[in-house]
């Protein structure tokens, strides 16, 4: 390790991380973030979740099994940079087709390795989700990416969907599409025109407040009649249109195992998450109710409206849910 | 919920491989969990040097064996409404089936907490385990269950070889085994009935990889995995002797999300209520997968998972088996969240198993399928590198970490890779040193190349730092980097310095002060349950170089005290001392001192978070204790309750000025060298067997000719075999010095006078500045020659001459003074002719504590505690002539599993555990225990073989005792003779070696005796194979045995004294 070159994760409030660079040999900037879950480093940093995320690997090994290129959650790595504790320069894997390092080069994603990732972690705990920097002496600064949706249909179910796509990780895309022709549409377009059974409003890129034209869309929706499910940032758009609130957390729910307990039963259901945000349930209008919360942080996961067919969750449900609508 | 007023618990009896400490921790968790309801308990667990058998865990405690017929005497007393199976092991779960079949459960309208029965049996009958998973689609592995050799073979031939051969209902893989061929299938089938009238053929998938999941489960139906593993061996190798490590490492995120799914499916369809674990054999080449198994109860694995993730599965198992769901039970971690979720890890954790295949004559080394390992490590790192050389260091057999060890001698490499043994880690670093490749390495072992790849990475360092000769010319980074890749300092120093023994020592605390001055130290990290994404309340640490910050403060405000816990349970070592370690950690937390323990095994009580105030789950070695004391200051370290590690340790501690609480460590020294403690001995006019260190066969020809055989020898440098020997005449002597012993100045022999015949005592005490406060003598049945590990000890002794006593107690008086002991000791004598010698004093706690404490109800271990931490004890003035009962403590053997050892007792100790019974008189207590560690009243027929004439005249009596019993005895030649003169008519079976009908070994192996009593002709080593066939046989062939004639006489005389109706049914509290 002490090869490579010494670089610095320099959070917004000052605080410093050294550690050395790995993968492209470039200087970059983004949200940081922390993920708790000890394997998917391909998918987590594919999601275009991580769009633009400093994203912070608490397990300390990664890369031990390589890259696939199975399972990709987008067409590319959509974190800005990953911080881990050690990587593996050799994985070892049946079906690996390349080495996590020169993935991350291939993608011009820098990394930073050799990282107290449990201390950054607690900081970001402690200090909230923040921005930052890798920087080191005379490194170019990586080139920015955005996630970028393209119109696409999935499928050939009978049950036909219109998926607006606020940065759908694939996964659920594959999912929907065994039981549904399913047509992904960007968010800037008006859905509501479209010929469909049901709307899902999916994925986690980005800010949400940067949708406001989908949420006039889903506004318009929500009085037609149409099905409509929301999951992730869909959740809190609809929110947003059915005018309740959303709240940025702290550090937020990134990970494999968010417990969320289906309000009014005993059930606990785990989840995988991505994200910084939450409906604050306290302020859901008259006609919607909370359908699921986050039994460790009691943030709310889930809505519904009393009466019409509106639903969201903040995490994936299984699909057999998002049908039932 | 409905409410439960009583509950009864089934312990898992004596340690044995296979079944160990794992299921105190998970019993006391359990009884804990109970408690917290203000439920009633009663448990029912011979082994008294348990936690969970002390004061304060279980409302009632019945030291007595767990089977169906004792547990059903139990519930006819008790009547308790609901029982618990899933936290004694395989013992329990398999007696609570018999008294759910035979039904008991129903009878006494008992309720099954947790997994029903149903579902229990469903997962241990392979055939329907497999008919079950069949009906959801999950693959098994494709096998058959056969009950004769004729369609085992059969089988093997449909599947094709190899296959393994699986006996149902065994514990950790008991008989099991794989076959190449028929006639390795016909000689391993016939062993396999013997155990269970229905073994399994399988296809045999050797190669693929082992994957566990810990799965739990409420009655809502919420389902969780909440760790799961990877063995670094192959499957083919037990996981009980593989290295296993976690969470699993070169699986992708595909694989795991197949295979969770796959485990909630089971465990929902299986219908567990609790916590179970899903193995899987995993293709390296696709995922492709079979289900091994599924074990409806708390196990060894879950024990591990616990620590490994801080989630307290044996707790929250319990919970859910009172009707909680996981959302309503708390995580007692972060006690903010609760137990419904998935832990989420930050470090990386390596359980290494723990052999003593040394300790044992003729036992093969090589690992397969049936478990033979006696404990286990667990350790944790940030690093592969760092957690797996940890873990080789703490297995504590004289290695360093994975370099810079002895060079192993192996004349076969390739050989020795692909057929592995207990060192085979080690082989692996001797391939990499001699230029192996990785894909080589793989080929032989079929481990996966990522681990090998990062043990290569070990060797690079290592190779890295040998470019150096002075330890200031490293560079920091490098010295970092070896360090977070577990390297430690001895290891630095021996590669650096190339430093030789003598002064390994100096060398490295140099390397420790250069590392100090450039700042390169450990930190502490926490584990949490959820990487850090909540804060943690519990203290469970562990010390790592992959870190830049502390997750705790240190207040140096002079109230820590640190214990030294006893490390990886192994022969001479284990639950006992836990017990103590435990024990003194609570004292210190009730004189309101923070309570701080090291200590680094999975299977313990002392390594549960709840128990003490900080616990690093680490290393005992010196820098690792160092490291901890620097941050700690701590006001003091106890050494003397934690067995031979810490006692090792006292001092080097002191001589890096580390206070060290009670006797100091100067006099523990004098009583550990034996010089110095001879010295002492002849100053007080004490007496003891006379000894000589000796450098060369002329000398040791001179002594043995001053003394006379049979002598003692220790060798301090051994080259094959055990390393204690007794020769009775002057071949054996030269043979073992030249076949099994080198001797020479740099290694010394010490030569013993070994006296035959001696009545061997134990006196454990406790002292204060000198004085004794409390004491217990307690007596061997076996005479002095049996390791007292493996003796059968009785408290108070029944048959010991008052003068004997008084004399014992005066010397143990002088030899606290002379030592000027504060805290436990414990003396080990022998008396013979009104002559009494010292053997061995040892100032800490010794094995019998627990017992004779637990027998005389009087905590030895809090009084040592309070003496050391300055507090002035209240010492109960009682007296073991007071007692109404008798206490007896009886070993445990696992020769079963240790195929082709010979099962008999010397001076090395084999025994893996024991028990410790109540009764009203010697005899009652003799029986109970004798039965608690598996014997069996025999029905009708006993065969003796009763060695050589002072054993054959020993057993006279009993043997008049049988037969007027209406026993039918059957014997060998001499011994039939000899009972004959003597009045006792038996049937003479003829030697196995002649063929002769009727044959021994015909009529053991069809199971026409029920006991055999073989008594080995003398301590020699030209054992006569006869007698070891017997031996073997008998445990091969499920017969109990005894090979001691003073124990065996204790047995007949009990059974035949005591009905078995006539045994009390009395709790400890009722003594």
């Amino acid at each position: 390790m002490s090869d490579n070159k010494r670089a610095t994760l320099i959070l917004d409030d000052g605080t410093q991380f050294p550690g050395f660079l790995f993968g492209a040999p470039a200087a970059t900037s983004g949200q940081v973030v922390f993920n708790t879950a000890m394997t998917g480093y391909p998918e987590t940093l594919t999601d275009p979740a991580s769009e633009g995320c400093i994203v912070v690997m608490t397990y300390p090994l990664i890369g031990n099994y390589g890259i696939s290129g199975i399972g990709m959650e987008s067409d590319g790595v959509q974190a800005a940079a990953v911080v881990v504790t050690d990587f593996s320069p050799e994985p070892s894997h049946w079906n690996a087709r390349e080495n996590f390092e020169e993935w991350l080069r291939e993608h011009g994603i820098p990394g930073l390795t050799g990282v107290d990732t449990r201390a950054l972690a607690k900081h970001l705990r402690e200090h909230g989700a923040q921005g930052g920097r890798i920087v080191a002496e005379g490194l170019p600064e990586a080139k920015t990416r955005e996630y970028r949706p393209t119109e696409k249909t999935h499928g050939n179910g009978k049950r036909r969907v219109t998926l607006v796509d606020c940065g759908c990780a694939n996964s659920l895309v594959e999912e929907l599409a065994k039981d549904a022709t399913v047509h992904l549409v960007s968010p800037d377009h008006d859905f509501t025109a479209g010929e469909h059974d049901m709307v899902i409003i999916a994925g986690n890129a980005g800010d949400p407040g940067k949708y406001s034209k989908t949420i006039d869309y889903i506004r318009k929706a929500m009085t037609s009649g149409t099905p409509i499910f929301g999951i992730g940032h869909g959740h809190l758009l609809m929110a947003m249109a059915a005018g309740a609130k959303v709240i940025r957390l702290r550090a937020g729910h990134h990970g494999h195992n968010q417990p969320v307990m289906v309000e009014g039963t005993n059930t606990v259901l785990m989840t995988r998450q991505n994200h910084l945000w939450a409906v604050d349930t306290a302020t859901l209008p008259i006609g919607w109710e909370s359908t699921h919360h986050n039994l460790n942080d009691g943030t709310n996961e889930g809505m519904r409206h009393t009466t019409k067919p509106l639903r969201s969750t903040q995490f994936t449900p299984d699909t057999n849910e998002i049908w039932k609508n | 919920m409905e409410k439960l007023n009583k509950v009864i618990m089934l312990g898992s009896g004596a340690l044995k491989i296979g079944e160990a400490g794992e299921f105190d921790y998970s019993g006391s968790q359990a009884l804990k969990a109970l408690k917290e309801e203000g439920i009633e308990t009663v448990l029912i667990n011979p082994n008294i040097a348990t936690i969970q058998t002390s004061e304060n865990i279980a409302d009632k405690v019945y030291f007595l064996p767990v089977t169906p017929e004792f547990v059903e005497d139990v519930i006819k007393k008790e009547r308790p409404q609901g029982i618990m199976l899933a936290f004694g092991g395989q013992t329990a779960l398999n007696c609570g089936v018999k008294l759910f079949e035979s039904g008991v459960l129903d009878k006494y309208n008992i309720k099954v907490l947790g997994t029903p029965v149903q579902a229990i049996i469903d997962t241990e009958d392979r055939e329907k385990f497999n008919a079950k998973l069949d009906e959801i689609d999950v693959k098994t592995i494709k096998s058959e269950a056969v009950t004769t050799v004729a369609d085992a073979r059969r089988v093997a031939k449909e599947l094709g070889y190899p296959v393994i051969l699986r006996p149902a209902f065994t514990l950790g893989g008991l008989g099991s085994g794989f076959c190449d061929n028929e006639q390795e299938l016909d000689t391993l089938a016939t062993k396999a009935f013997n155990y269970s009238p229905q073994v399994l053929v399988e296809k045999s998938l050797k190669g693929w990889k082992e994957i566990e999941y810990e799965v739990v489960r409420d009655k809502y139906d919420n389902c969780f995995t909440i760790c799961n593993m990877e063995n670094f061996d192959p499957l083919g190798i037990h996981t009980g002797e593989s290295i296993v490590v976690a969470p699993v490492q070169t699986l992708t995120q595909s694989e795991c999300t197949k295979l969770r799914a796959l485990a909630l499916k089971i465990v929902r369809h299986i219908g567990i209520v609790g916590e179970c674990n899903v193995q899987y054999a995993l293709d390296p080449n696709s995922e492709d997968y079979r289900v091994i198994e599924v074990n409806a109860r708390l196990s060894r694995s879950s024990a591990l998972a616990s620590k490994a993730t801080g989630y307290p599965l044996a707790l929250v198992a319990a919970k859910i088996g009172l009707g909680y769901g996981l959302h309503e039970i708390k995580n007692t971690v972060t006690r903010t969240t609760t137990a419904a979720f998935e832990p989420a890890i930050d470090y990386v954790v390596c359980k290494i198993p723990r052999w003593d295949l040394g300790k044992f004559k003729g036992v093969s080394r090589e690992l397969g399928s049936s478990m033979k390992s006696v404990g286990e490590v667990m350790s944790i790192g940030r690093t592969f590198e760092e957690c797996i050389q940890k873990g080789l260091r703490m297995i504590g057999q004289g290695m360093h970490g994975f370099v810079a060890n002895k060079d192993l001698d192996i004349e076969d490499l390739d050989e020795a890779l692909s057929h592995p043994t207990d060192k085979r880690i080690f082989v692996i670093a001797n391939a990499l040193n001699k230029g192996y490749t990785v894909d080589r390495i793989y080929e032989l072992t079929r481990i996966d190349k990522w681990f090998l790849r990062r043990l290569e990475g070990i060797m690079k360092l290592s190779n890295d730092l040998s470019k150096f000769s002075k330890i200031e010319s490293v560079p920091d980074d490098l010295l970092l980097e070896v360090k977070q890749r577990g390297f430690s300092d001895f290891q630095i120093a021996r590669k650096v310095m190339k430093t030789h023994d003598s002064d390994m020592e100096a060398e490295t605390m140099a390397v420790r002060e250069w590392r100090k001055s450039r700042r390169i130290v450990p930190y502490i990290k926490q584990i949490d349950t959820l990487a850090g994404e909540y804060p943690a309340q519990a203290n469970y640490l562990y010390v790592t170089y992959n870190g830049t910050e502390h997750d705790i403060d240190f207040a140096h405000d002079d109230r820590s005290v640190i214990v030294l816990g006893s490390g990886a349970y192994r022969i001479g070592s284990s639950v006992e001392f836990d017990w103590c370690s435990v024990n003194a950690a609570q004292t210190i937390r009730k004189a309101g001192l923070r309570s701080v323990i090291i200590n680094y095994n999975p299977e313990t009580v002392s390594t549960d978070y709840d128990v003490s105030d900080r616990l690093y789950f680490d290393e005992l070695t010196l820098e690792r204790v160092l490291d901890i004391t620097d941050l700690e200051l701590p006001r003091g370290v106890m050494v003397s309750v934690g067995g031979q590690i810490p006692n090792n340790l006292a001092m080097r501690l002191d001589a890096a000025k580390v206070p060290i609480l009670g006797t100091r460590a100067e006099d523990i020294d004098r009583a550990e060298d034996r010089h110095k403690f001879s010295q002492m001995c002849d100053e007080l006019g004490i007496d003891q067997p006379r000894w000589k260190e000796l450098t060369s066969l002329d000398d040791i020809y001179k002594f043995a000719d001053e003394v006379g055989f049979p002598l003692l020898i220790r060798p301090s440098y051994v080259l094959s075999g055990a390393a204690m020997n007794v020769v009775s005449n002057r071949a054996e002597l030269e043979g073992f010095l030249t076949l099994a012993t080198n001797v020479s100045k740099q290694h010394p022999v010490v030569v013993t006078e070994f006296i035959e015949n001696a009545k061997e005592i134990e006196i454990d005490a406790v002292a204060r500045d000198g004085e004794v406060l409390i004491y217990a003598i307690s007596e061997h049945v076996e005479f002095a020659g049996v390791h007292s590990g493996d003796a059968t000890i009785v408290f108070p002794p029944q048959k010991m001459y008052v003068e004997t006593m008084r004399r014992i107690k005066k010397i143990a008086r002088e030899v606290a003074r002379g030592l000027h002991i504060s805290g436990p000791f414990n003396m080990q004598l022998m008396a013979k002719d009104n002559d009494i010698k010292v053997i061995e004093c040892n100032l800490r706690a010794s094995r019998s504590f627990p017992f004779v404490s637990k027998v005389l109800k009087v905590n030895f271990i809090e009084i040592a505690a309070k003496v050391m931490l300055g507090m002035d004890p209240e010492i109960p003035h009682k007296s073991a002539f007071d007692l109404d009962y008798v206490g007896v403590k009886a070993p445990q053997f696992s020769f079963s599993r240790l195929q082709k050892a010979d099962p008999v007792l010397g001076v090395e100790m084999a025994s893996t555990g024991e028990v410790g019974c109540l009764g009203e008189d010697y005899h009652e207590a003799i029986l109970k225990a004798m039965l608690s560690v598996g014997y069996r009243i025999p029905k009708q027929s006993v065969l003796l073989s009763t060695g050589d004439a002072r054993s054959k005249s020993e057993l006279l009596g009993a043997a008049l005792l049988l037969q007027q019993r209406g026993y039918k005895l059957y014997a060998t030649k001499g011994t039939a003779d000899y009972l004959s003169a003597g009045g006792v008519e038996a049937e003479v079976l003829h030697w196995p070696d002649t063929g002769e009908q009727p044959n021994t070994l015909d009529y053991i192996r069809e199971r026409k005796i029920d006991l055999v009593v073989n008594i080995p002709k003398n301590l020699s080593a030209t054992e006569l194979n006869n007698d070891y066939t017997i031996r073997r046989s008998a445990v091969d062939f499920n017969v109990p045995l005894i090979t001691n004639a003073r124990l065996a006489s204790a047995f007949i005389n009990a059974f035949c004294r005591i009905d078995r109706n006539e045994i009390l049914i009395k709790s400890w509290d009722e003594y």
